[in-house]
């Protein structure tokens, strides 16, 4: 009987039925579409961060000071000591290798160029390093100086094709193509490179090709490391050798900068890495900023789908009073009514949960499409949090109206003094 | 008569009512509060960009110093374009040698706008206040260690007093910062450069670094591409993710607040029909339900705005420590569309109901 009456007024009341689901299902759409997006947009912005550069430097424990101002190295070539180029591959190799995006070895030294002394940089450009027998990484500038602009083309990381500087390629008035003398060897320009910084007053080369002319085989000065990392904390500035071995795993095991950086050292013999504070510091605040405000709108959208399925749901019982008090003047008990309703709703729940949890499913992934290119995925695990919430709305939403339908005595309903 | 019905109808149907105008102040105050973020992102989020530091080098040509007047003149210029506050840093650069020979980069900087600007400059210690202070980068103090520190220029010596340990992880850390006034006292070296922070958008910026080349042949003016472009990558994105949550939401919104109201319009078909039957007009009729139903969403409207501004100052200050402000522009939008909605709401059950007798209706068919 119980079910029949269910039964009928799915039957019957179609129309209604299918406005006060169609209210849930979009609320629910909502829902999961701002959810997925919310819970994404943290890691996505924290990649497009990385457009500001490398956030950790390597440099040799016992180099001497750099004497640089506007470009010019003036470090006398044999002071200071150098890293191992053979030892890059080991950065992949520490805990947090898969948060490194990329790294770029620099070596600085000058060349003669028509009897100019001149600056040079070798530099990886999108280098394919092994790490492992079956993943070959590829790094270089092209990764983590995203800000380099070159008109024509990038030197292959194999070729000895050099880039030269914006105001270096003014001032010897050479367009890509055409070719200068370096130590007594000729060299194709390839492409010119804008940088808005002191690398427009160089020559930029091949790493391997810059080891050749200046004689430092398979040595590098320093290293850019863009890693993915976590903002800071109180507990990522504490200093790792005042920890006790429980409390420096945990430490380890969060991709602060600091701890990023003090595995790169142990990976690297004679290392020293530290963190850039210009990027690393001022992009933790702005990405807890930019994720902030998507919580919050999240949290303001989902009160708004919640209050907008209640007001959908109180209307459409609402309207129902009639059909209450027939059902009461027939001697249905007030259990009874109550359940019915309430089954009602879940079902309207359940169905327009799993509508709006598809809607919402595909409306995250366009976002993510159209902003970042790339998909945001839906964890399946949001399904059961979404039609659990879907019910509880509906039934908060038509608890109000239905207790009010039922305190009333059913004649007076009839007679139509509250409608 | 249309008044008294129109009332008594809003009166006697009070907790209809009511539920109608909460799914309209919903809908109101959420798009109102979206839409007032989303106006106000670009002021919000390069104001957060400020904090990388300085965005435009205005450098002085080869032999050529700058002029005198060139931090009033840079300013001026980036402030008229863009309307915002701009911090310039002047900065001179000289390689000195200590007392063992070594050769040392030594900057002259305004301590003052440079603590502005550079924020994440992380001192131990103090900022040289006094002209012979100096601020040693971190791996310069490790060289020099501290107490006085005697520094030679071609032939002139001077002998500053470490104050304070920078530490930045970049080229500042191999560097001595001096007060700009006492190197140009002691090495004759005037500023060849200035370092400016201006806030506004990408398009803001590049339009002031155009004025001010324009204005200054005599330097070249261009922008810290690594920050600035990054700063358009990562404004881009936020901008578009807000703008396509703005409009899911809203739209989505909307059409819940539509169906609800189709439903209760819908509801109300017996009093539509008794009304037909006693003799009243279709078109007096449409006009009474459609009047209710706008008052509604005037109403609704009007308070969703109130709601929603409140909500989005909410936001920026738990967010951005900012007040955001309400825009004017987003009233008239919302009202119009609460409207729009609450017509097409009310409009299309009425639609349906017309072509249906009242004898029909009232049967119960």
């Amino acid at each position: 009987m119980f079910l029949r009456l269910v039964y009928q007024s799915f039957l019957r009341q179609r129309r209604r039925k299918l406005l006060a689901g169609i209210a849930i299902a979009l609320g629910m759409t909502i829902a999961t579409a701002m959810i997925a997006v919310g819970m994404d947009v943290g890691d996505r912005m924290n990649q497009e961060l990385r457009a500001y550069g490398a956030n950790i430097v390597v440099y040799p424990q016992e180099d001497t000071l750099d004497v640089q101002v506007g470009g010019v190295n003036l470090k006398p070539a044999t002071a200071g000591a150098y890293l191992q180029e053979s030892d890059l591959p080991k950065l992949k190799h520490i805990f947090w290798g898969h948060n490194i995006l990329g790294f770029s070895p620099m070596l600085p030294g000058t060349v003669d160029v028509n009897g100019a002394t001149t600056s040079i940089i070798g530099t990886y450009f999108a280098k394919p390093i092994p790490v492992n027998p079956e993943d070959v990484f590829i790094t270089g500038v092209r990764k983590t100086h995203k800000w380099w602009n070159v008109r024509g083309e990038w030197p292959q990381d194999d070729s000895t094709d050099v880039l030269a500087g914006r105001r270096l390629a003014e001032s010897w008035q050479i367009i890509p193509g055409q070719s200068v003398v370096i130590n007594g060897e000729r060299h194709r320009v390839s492409g010119i490179l804008e940088s808005g910084a002191e690398e427009e007053d160089a020559l930029v080369a091949p790493l391997s090709l810059v080891q050749r002319l200046t004689g430092q085989t398979g040595k590098v000065r320093s290293l850019f490391v863009s890693a993915l990392t976590k903002p800071e904390d109180d507990f990522a500035r504490r200093d790792p050798r005042s920890m006790s071995p429980e409390v420096l795993e945990r430490w380890s095991c969060s991709p602060y900068a600091n701890s990023i950086a003090y595995q790169i050292m142990q990976a690297l013999p004679g290392a020293h890495a530290e963190q850039i504070r210009q990027v690393a510091q001022n992009e933790g605040v702005l990405l807890a900023r930019i994720s902030g405000l998507m919580l919050l709108i999240t949290l303001s959208a989902l009160a708004a789908a919640v209050l907008a399925i209640s007001a959908a749901m109180a209307a459409s019982v609402l309207e129902r009073r009639t059909e209450i008090g027939i059902m009461r003047s027939l001697g249905a008990n007030t259990t009874v009514i109550a359940g019915l309703f309430v089954l009602e709703a879940s079902m309207l729940a359940v169905a327009g949960g799993i509508l709006g949890f598809a809607a919402g499913t595909l409306l995250a992934q366009m976002i993510g499409n159209r902003v970042f290119s790339s998909t945001i995925s839906v964890e399946p695990v949001l399904l059961p949090f979404i039609l659990l919430l879907s019910l509880v709305i509906t039934w908060l939403g038509s608890a109000a109206a239905i207790r009010r339908g039922l305190r009333f005595s059913p004649a007076a309903i009839l007679r139509g003094e509250l409608v | 008569m249309f008044f008294r019905m129109l009332l008594r109808s809003l009166r006697l149907r009070q907790s209809h009512s009511l539920v109608a105008m909460l799914a309209i102040v919903v809908a109101a105050a959420v798009s109102t509060a979206l839409l007032n973020l989303y106006a106000d992102l670009d002021a919000k989020l390069t104001r957060e960009f400020r904090r990388f530091g300085a965005n435009v080098l205005v450098v002085a040509r080869e032999g050529k110093p700058l002029p005198s007047d060139v931090i009033d003149r840079v300013q001026g210029v980036l402030t008229q374009v863009t309307a915002r506050p701009v911090t310039a840093v002047p900065a001179a650069y000289v390689i000195a040698r200590s007392s063992s020979g070594e050769p040392v980069v030594v900057a002259g900087i305004d301590v003052a706008s440079a603590r502005s600007v550079n924020g994440w400059w992380q001192v131990a210690g103090k900022w040289p206040l006094h002209p012979n202070e100096a601020l040693l980068g971190k791996r310069a103090a490790e060289a020099f260690g501290v107490g006085p520190l005697s520094l030679s220029y071609g032939t002139h010596e001077h002998t500053f007093t470490s104050v304070g340990t920078l530490n930045t992880g970049g080229p500042e850390d191999s560097r001595i910062y001096v007060h700009l006034e006492e190197l140009r006292n002691w090495t004759g070296v005037a500023p060849t450069l200035v370092e400016a922070s201006v806030s506004g958008t990408p398009e803001q910026v590049n339009a002031g670094i155009k004025q001010l080349a324009k204005a200054m042949p005599e330097a070249e003016v261009r922008p810290i591409r690594q920050v600035a472009e990054a700063e358009t990558t990562v404004l881009g994105k936020t901008r578009s993710v807000l703008f396509l949550s703005t409009a899911l939401i809203s739209v989505l919104v909307a059409l819940c607040v539509l169906a609800t109201l189709s439903a209760s319009v819908l509801e109300r078909r017996r009093d539509f029909a008794v009304m037909k039957a006693l003799g009243s007009s279709q078109r007096s009729l449409n006009a009474v339900f459609l009047a209710e139903a706008m008052l509604l969403a005037g109403a609704g409207g009007l308070v969703g705005y109130a709601v929603g501004c409140a909500l989005s100052a909410w936001i920026g200050h738990a967010n951005f420590h900012a007040v955001v402000t309400p825009r004017l522009e987003v009233f008239p939008m919302v009202i119009m569309s609460s409207l729009v909605i609450a017509f097409i709401g009310a409009s299309l059950p009425l639609l349906r109901l017309q072509k249906i007798e009242p004898a029909a209706m009232l049967r119960g068919d």
